[in-house]
């Protein structure tokens, strides 16, 4: 069962990513957070496989987040899915090795399927 | 026997002077020595003695009432120093008081002149030797030819130096130009650099804040479709037409103030 971490500061957001999940991948054990720092904090505990990243979050940003992780060497995978279609967010994220994908907002379940897939 | 030893005397007078020559460094130390030592070369009331170099004329005066150093224009030459300047023949003339009136003229009127005349009482007799007034006045004429060369040099020198300082000047104000230019220049990029600033926060509002609760509203037709529970909700269709243009427009106006970045950074 692969550990699936969900980090966005909208519950809706994480409430549609968790129905998606569901339907198209029901083998996962799915955990959502609506805290950044909070769920920064579970990472060594929960041990996720993935984690769908935010990035536009109050107190620590998916930024900021992405940050602290590469400052302690967690090298867990991530995709980020944000609502932002800039391109200089895109060309952020190259700097990252640990992130597998960028998914914009409003996505299709496959683009998560696909994403899982590669973990 | 006589004659030899005053030629000899004449001659011992004139080295003494002539040393004396070598020694003067202006005009004014010639008139001095003139002065001095004249009285031992030969006898006179009054002695002038006339340079001339193109258009300056320079003039001593020696004798026992006038002593000076003229300087300036053809007009302090008197009458037969000016026939004598241009016509070059010798004077020997008893005036009408009988004074006694003697004049020269050497050098050449290229390299320059010198007029050398000789004023003596009417009661005594001129005792010269022509060798040693050629001599004389040759030897005057060449020193001042020497201080007038000075005189060119320094002239020369001092156009050089102000053409130095406005070179100087000029390279200053060109510095200073430069200075002020890349003065404006900072400003100028300082400028660009905060409208840019301002666009990104511009496209970071509109790619996060603005775009954000549109993609929750979409996001969540999408679930509604997958699971086939909007039987009832005759307006999905439309809602979601809406929000799909309202999602264009946003793209567009981000791609659009990217551009506009863009340009302005390059």
């Amino acid at each position: 069962m692969k550990k699936i971490m969900l980090v966005d500061d909208k519950e809706m957001s994480n409430f549609i990513m968790r129905k998606f999940l569901e339907m198209k991948v029901p083998d996962c054990e799915i955990y959502d957070f609506t805290d950044s720092e909070g769920a920064f904090g579970q990472i060594d505990i929960i041990k996720p496989d993935l984690i769908f990243l935010d990035l536009n979050m109050p107190v620590m940003s998916g930024w900021d987040f992405l940050r602290q992780m590469a400052t302690e060497q967690k090298l867990n995978k991530v995709a980020i899915v944000t609502s932002s279609t800039s391109e200089m967010d895109k060309e952020e994220s190259t700097q990252y090795d640990n992130i597998i994908d960028f998914i914009v907002k409003p996505f299709a379940p496959e683009q998560l399927v696909s994403a899982i897939s590669r973990v | 026997m006589q004659n030899n030893t005053n030629i000899r005397l004449a001659f011992e007078a004139y080295a003494q002077f002539s040393g004396k020559l070598m020694a003067c460094v202006n005009i004014e130390d010639m008139q001095g020595l003139l002065v001095s030592h004249l009285k031992y070369l030969f006898n006179y009331k009054k002695v002038r003695i006339a340079y001339v170099k193109e258009d300056v004329v320079v003039l001593h005066q020696v004798g026992k009432d006038q002593i000076l150093v003229g300087r300036g224009e053809e007009n302090i030459l008197n009458e037969f120093e000016q026939n004598l300047r241009s016509e070059g023949i010798p004077l020997a003339l008893t005036l009408e008081n009988e004074e006694k009136l003697h004049a020269w003229r050497f050098g050449s009127m290229g390299q320059g002149l010198v007029l050398f005349s000789v004023l003596t009482e009417k009661d005594e007799e001129f005792l010269f030797n022509h060798s040693i007034m050629k001599l004389l006045a040759e030897s005057l004429l060449a020193k001042f030819l020497q201080f007038s060369l000075y005189e060119a040099l320094d002239s020369n020198n001092e156009k050089l130096n102000q053409a130095l300082i406005t070179v100087q000047h000029q390279n200053d104000e060109i510095r200073a130009l430069a200075r002020s230019q890349k003065i404006e220049l900072a400003e100028k990029t300082r400028d660009i650099r905060a409208k840019n600033e301002e666009l990104q926060n511009i496209v970071k509002l509109n790619a996060h804040e603005v775009r954000e609760p549109l993609s929750r509203i979409m996001g969540l037709i999408g679930l509604l479709k997958h699971t086939n529970s909007h039987n009832g909700i005759a307006e999905l269709p439309l809602i979601e037409e809406a929000a799909l243009e309202l999602d264009a427009a946003l793209k567009h106006v981000i791609l659009r103030a990217e551009t506009k970045l863009k340009s302005n950074l390059s």
